[in-house]
């Protein structure tokens, strides 16, 4: 390699970047080393102590000076990497990654001087837990692969490395258990990130696109999450974890429908209590979709089936309203989204004053006023309420488009029209499959074996086989 | 169409969903106004006829296990035989679609939507079925798992409120009508119960995972929807009585109407009607599906070509064929009509009845040779 | 495109919700009734009126009656359509007055076709009918304790067919089966007007302590092919719930010399079982009862005097029970259905289709009687105090 032009290039780059340095010291009497680093990424406490320094502290003699540093950085600090640099676009990946490059010669050779630009390990903070452990990824790749090995200290655990993005070059990593995972899944996983062609990912969340298969559907498909023993436990059993640089978050490959109402909460609470609260959370489920629409089922076309005292009741409530009852549902339900939606954006200093807007607008004015009725206000909050157990937003991104399609079928056509609707998405869930494997697994088709983690939850200590659906080594057991 | 494998269990609950669909407006009341009271023992009757035919049904079933019914009728009958025979079974099929979706449209016209045109209700009742047909028969087969889970806890819980309502004293006197009526009602139910499962023929017994034990598994299914059909008789019988049950044209949702749970729950019928729903726009959308399996068959072009052509040459003549047939309601539900359907029907069994015999002797001229 | 799909879309909305209506739209009927005059049926409909939550001062009649008039049942409900804005909802009704004057056979069949056809119906309301009174002035009257009028005497007479025996609720489905079936013949219950039509239609009349006028259940009443009223006082009306097995609580005074005792029941059931070869059939019943007053000398510490007791109950509900068959055999109508039991047990003894039970075949009948009575809780007090 031409280390001149290199070097040529180097300080014309450095018009554009000043945050980038070439130091040219003197090795011997006739020769210069230059060592080029990028201030803003390298952490200069170790460019100091361990490659400066040892140019410094000894009278070096021609050419034994670059194989001496290598020597000593190898055998004395095994903490830096070291990687000789033999094209010029590894080079400018690597200066950006925040190495040290040391030009001798017609030699380059790399050292790893990565400086720490990240929050450290906090508590997660989309995903809140009471019981378990409470560290969270982080934006660093070493240290998210750090909290996934001193969980799983085996050597099935096998890591492999691809490259993403032209000019953002975000190392991502795919985790999996040898012995567990099946390789069709992981030969899947690994061509569909292979074949992204674009400038640059910023995210894991991105790769959504790009991994999902061929399902028009708006339930997700793949899982996020931020906490390392969930991350773990779905490493057990058989799954694919997708990790990345710069991203706190981890993908989770592949996704069934029941995911959705675990919590990792369940594994630390007694078996009585987590499986009374999946029901409740897949009950919820349900009842945000369907309660608007069968309420406006009800009272425009089939009031017979309430009883009298409700009837009058409710016929009283909507004397004093002017709007149809699909129009006041659409009202308040459209009102409730602004509020949510503020309530994300809003600081939390600020987030008070909010509240009582909202519980005055919505509850105590519009009410008075004669704008909708109570029992309105009732149905839209119970819908509501129950979308917030969800704590994926991409459910509640599909919950909504159900919601709102299974009202207007109900106030076309009323108890038909609902019907239509549950079938309808009921045929969208059945249709979807991730990655070869149905969505509804294992509820549909009815896997006998794999209940006992599915809507129900039974003791840990009985949970001695691995779903079958996912892997063939399902012994858990010695 | 993708290669899919089911399970023991999924398709057992096709099967039962495809049995329970043919009961509403037709089968019901022809058994009660045919054989009276004594339909119980014609029930009886119609059993073990059913097991003649099931017997057929598992004859064609396991010959030739890794082909659909289609692919068998290749084997066996020269090709322009094969093509015609083909085509018929299709038609027949679509025949017992149609006769479906028109008895659900006519049963959601006069007791749901009063006053909406029939053309509407039947564009809104399409709607789940054309979304149906873009799919394969996996889908369905976990369709149907939700179908007859919500159908049978309904169906249990309104037999278990009924159960104040029920006069035993109504189901006598049995054995009053005479062997003539009894055979009559018989017959019809078995055929008309249990022709349409040969539809299930489009899928290969080899999709099905340890397929062993399939033959146990759809046995126990037709006991299962028999003892179903048998406890609604008797739910409508005992609670109606049978002067007030022939009267109506469908007896088992006026039974619904006596319904009064712990005397505030009243007039629930109309939920209930989700049951009828479920299992006839599931059934239609699988019968539909089996004349797509042809279309794949014949045409070899890629999914999405399929997918437009059968939503042209499927649901286009079904659609139109419903909505001009519907002004002539009363034909369909005079009881005269049965035997028409009856004699369509049998065209399946002959059909299988000849694959089976002419595979069983090109089998054995092969072996020979 | 795009534009077509929206044009479909916008297609199916516009095309209008032909089944739908508010709320308001629904005039909630609470109470029917239906007379034949001439030619025209005469439908009044009670009507419940939806007060606006919050207009206080208002004092408001909770019920409103309309009336309508037609050649057919259908035209006179619809015609009350030309003075109220509200459609016809009987999902609710309360009960179903049927006057004498629609017993005959082509009229009642209509009615019952209306009311057997209706999508929004269940089959769980009331029919009863007057003899005293008009029809449209126990439509009008309001009565004490509920708003809802006609729920209230639904209730009672659902209640007093339990507490007290002497009552029957016929609903709708037990009615169209009683007509349908041979060998039986529909008993109502029966109520009157007690005191003014005019003073029971004002609402100051519920602010008294003591309503001058309201509707009450009176007795049982059946019909003869002729028309006549037959009624059922109360030891018939006691026999009539005996044998129907509808009673739970029914209250028996019989006598002991000059005293008298109750007995309340606590479950009873009556079998019939046939003995045709010898035109007879024996009724045989087991009652289970507890004695809630006792007014006689003899102290039931002695097992001869519970016996005795017993045998008294036994022969009080024998004689309500004949009283019952009697007036049925003199009246020539079987209200209480052994021919229902024959066709059904015993086909061939009497040809329903040719010939006439009521006339021909009730009065051959001899009845065998037999009552076993358990009187097994006696009280805490063993006599009179």
């Amino acid at each position: 390699m031409n280390t001149k032009d290199i070097l040529k290039d180097l300080k014309e780059l450095q018009k554009k970047q000043p945050d980038l340095i070439i130091r040219k010291i003197k090795v011997g009497l006739f020769k210069h080393a230059y060592i080029v680093v990028n201030q803003s990424v390298s952490s200069g406490d170790r460019v100091n102590d361990f490659i400066l320094k040892y140019f410094s502290s000894k009278n070096i003699f021609g050419s034994n000076v670059i194989k001496n540093l290598r020597k000593r950085i190898e055998e004395n600090i095994p903490s830096i990497n070291y990687i000789p640099v033999d094209n010029v676009e590894k080079l400018y990946e690597l200066i950006f990654s925040g190495f040290t490059i040391v030009i001798y010669d017609n030699s380059i050779s790399a050292y790893e001087t990565r400086g720490e630009l990240d929050r450290g390990v906090n508590i997660p903070q989309s995903e809140p837990v009471i019981r378990g452990p409470k560290d969270s990824f982080t934006e660093n790749y070493n240290a998210n692969l750090g909290l996934v090995r001193k969980r799983i200290k085996s050597k099935n655990l096998v890591l492999k490395e691809i490259t993403v993005g032209r000019e953002t070059k975000s190392k991502v990593g795919i985790l999996y258990m040898d012995n567990i995972c099946e390789e069709e899944l992981v030969e899947s996983v690994k061509s569909s990130l292979e074949k992204i062609n674009i400038d640059g990912i910023m995210d894991v969340n991105n790769f959504k696109s790009f991994i999902e298969q061929k399902n028009v559907t708006f339930f997700p498909t793949v899982l996020f999450t931020e906490k390392p023993d969930d991350a773990c436990r779905f490493l057990l059993e058989g799954r694919v974890i997708v990790t990345m640089d710069n991203s706190p978050s981890v993908l989770i490959a592949p996704t069934f429908f029941m995911d959705f109402f675990q919590n990792s909460e369940d594994y630390y609470h007694k078996p009585f209590f987590a499986t009374f609260m999946r029901i409740v959370r897949f009950f919820s489920f349900f009842l945000a979709i369907l309660t608007p629409a069968f309420f406006v089922a009800i009272i425009t076309y089939d009031q017979e089936i309430l009883p009298v005292s409700l009837l009058i009741n409710f016929a009283e409530q909507r004397n004093s309203v002017p709007f149809p009852v699909i129009i006041e549902a659409f009202l308040l339900m459209f009102t409730f989204e602004l509020l949510y939606e503020g309530d994300a954006r809003t600081p939390s200093n600020r987030g008070t004053s909010l509240s009582i807007l909202g519980a005055l607008v919505l509850g105590d004015a519009a009410v008075n006023a004669g704008l909708v009725s109570p029992v309105m206000v009732i149905v839209v909050s119970v819908s509501a309420i129950s979308s917030l157990v969800f704590i994926y937003y991409d459910m509640q991104g599909s919950i909504r488009f159900w919601r709102y399609l299974m009202m207007i079928l109900a106030a076309l056509f009323g108890i038909v029209g609902f019907v239509m609707g549950l079938m309808l998405l009921l045929i969208n869930l059945c249709s979807v499959k991730t990655f070869g494997k149905p969505y509804t697994l294992p509820m549909m088709p009815f896997i006998k074996g794999a209940q006992s983690n599915a809507l129900f939850k039974t003791e840990i200590s009985k949970m001695k086989k691995r779903p079958e659906y996912l892997t063939k080594n399902i012994i858990r057991e010695e | 169409m993708r290669k899919y494998s089911l399970s023991n269990i999924s398709f057992s609950f096709i099967l039962i969903a495809i049995l329970h669909s043919s009961l509403l407006g037709i089968l019901l009341p022809f058994m009660l106004h045919e054989a009276k009271t004594s339909v119980f023992m014609s029930l009886v009757y119609s059993f073990f006829i059913g097991l003649i035919v099931l017997f057929i049904y598992f004859k064609i079933f396991e010959f030739e296990p890794d082909k659909n019914i289609f692919e068998k009728m290749e084997v066996v009958f020269p090709k322009w035989l094969a093509k015609t025979l083909q085509f018929i079974f299709a038609l027949v099929v679509f025949l017992i679609a149609l006769v479906t979706f028109f008895r659900l449209t006519t049963f959601i016209s006069s007791q749901f939507l009063v006053n909406t045109p029939n053309v509407i209700i039947a564009g809104i009742l399409i709607i789940p079925i054309m979304y149906s047909l873009m799919y394969d028969f996996d889908v369905m087969a976990r369709m149907a798992t939700v179908c007859v889970f919500i159908g049978t806890l309904m169906v249990i819980s309104n037999c278990f409120f009924l159960i104040g309502n029920m006069d035993f004293d109504n189901l006598k006197p049995i054995l009053n009508n005479d062997f003539v009526h009894m055979a009559r009602s018989s017959i019809s139910f078995s055929l008309v119960y249990l022709i349409p499962i040969f539809s299930t023929l489009a899928i290969p017994k080899n999709n099905i995972i340890d397929n062993s034990k399939t033959k146990k598994y759809i046995f126990v299914s037709y006991v299962i929807s028999f003892l179903a059909v048998c406890f609604i008789i008797f739910a409508i019988l005992s609670v109606l009585g049978i002067h007030v049950s022939t009267l109506y044209t469908y007896p088992s949702y006026m039974t619904l109407k006596v319904l009064n749970v712990l005397n505030f729950i009243k007039n629930v019928e109309h939920l209930n009607a989700i049951i009828w729903l479920l299992y006839m726009t599931f059934s239609t959308g699988f019968y539909l599906l089996v004349v797509k399996l042809l279309f794949h068959q014949t045409f070899s072009l890629n999914l999405k070509k399929i997918n437009i052509l059968s939503l042209c040459f499927i649901l286009a003549p079904f659609i139109v064929t419903a909505i001009f047939a519907l002004p002539y309601e009363n034909y369909m539900n005079k009881y005269s009509a049965i035997y028409v359907l009856l004699g369509v029907e049998s065209i399946i069994l002959v059909i299988s009845i000849l694959v089976i015999l002419i595979g069983k002797v090109k089998k054995k001229v092969s072996y020979s040779n | 495109m795009k534009k077509i799909i929206l044009l479909v879309f916008m297609c199916f909305v516009c095309t209008g919700c032909f089944d739908y209506q508010e709320l308001g739209e629904l005039g909630i009927i609470s109470a029917m009734s239906i007379v034949k005059n001439e030619d025209n049926f005469r439908v009044d409909i009670q009507l419940i009126n939806i007060i606006e939550s919050g207009d206080h001062g208002v004092v408001e009649s909770p019920v409103t009656v309309v009336s309508g008039e037609g050649p057919t049942v259908f035209d006179a409900v619809r015609s009350m359509n030309l003075r109220i804005s509200k459609s016809f909802f009987p999902a609710n009704m309360a009960y179903l007055i049927v006057d004498k004057s629609v017993l005959e056979e082509n009229d009642l069949r209509e009615v019952m076709d209306f009311f057997a056809r209706h999508t929004k119906l269940s089959l769980n309301f009331l029919v009863i009918t007057t003899t005293d009174s008009d029809p449209s002035d126990v439509m009008a009257s309001l009565s004490e304790f509920n708003i809802n009028a006609a729920t209230n005497m639904a209730e009672v007479i659902r209640l007093s067919e339990k507490r007290y025996g002497a009552s029957y609720s016929l609903t709708f489905l037990e009615y169209l089966k009683d007509y349908f079936e041979p060998g039986i013949t529909p008993v109502y219950p029966n109520i009157y007007m007690h005191g003014d039509a005019e003073i029971s239609e004002d609402i100051d009349d519920l602010k008294k302590t003591e309503t001058e006028s309201y509707i009450e259940l009176k007795d049982l009443v059946t019909f003869d092919k002729q028309g006549n009223a037959i009624h059922l006082g109360v030891d018939e009306s006691m026999g009539y719930n005996f044998l129907k097995n509808h009673v739970t609580n029914a209250t028996v005074t019989s006598t002991c010399g000059d005293e008298y005792f109750t007995v309340e029941t606590l479950s009873s059931k009556f079998k019939f079982e046939d003995d045709l070869k010898n035109n007879k059939i024996k009724i045989i019943a087991d009652i289970d009862g507890e004695i809630s007053f006792y007014g006689c000398k003899e102290d039931l510490n002695e097992s001869k005097v519970l016996k005795d007791v017993t045998t008294s109950f036994e022969n009080k509900v024998k004689e309500n029970v004949l009283s019952t068959l009697n007036l049925a055999k003199q009246s020539q109508v079987d209200f209480v259905g052994v021919g229902n039991f024959i066709y059904k047990n015993n086909t061939k003894y009497f040809d329903f289709d040719k010939n006439d039970w009521d006339k021909e075949g009730l009065s051959k009948i001899d009845f065998d009687i037999e009552i076993n009575a358990n009187l097994y809780k006696q009280g805490n007090l063993k006599g009179d105090i």
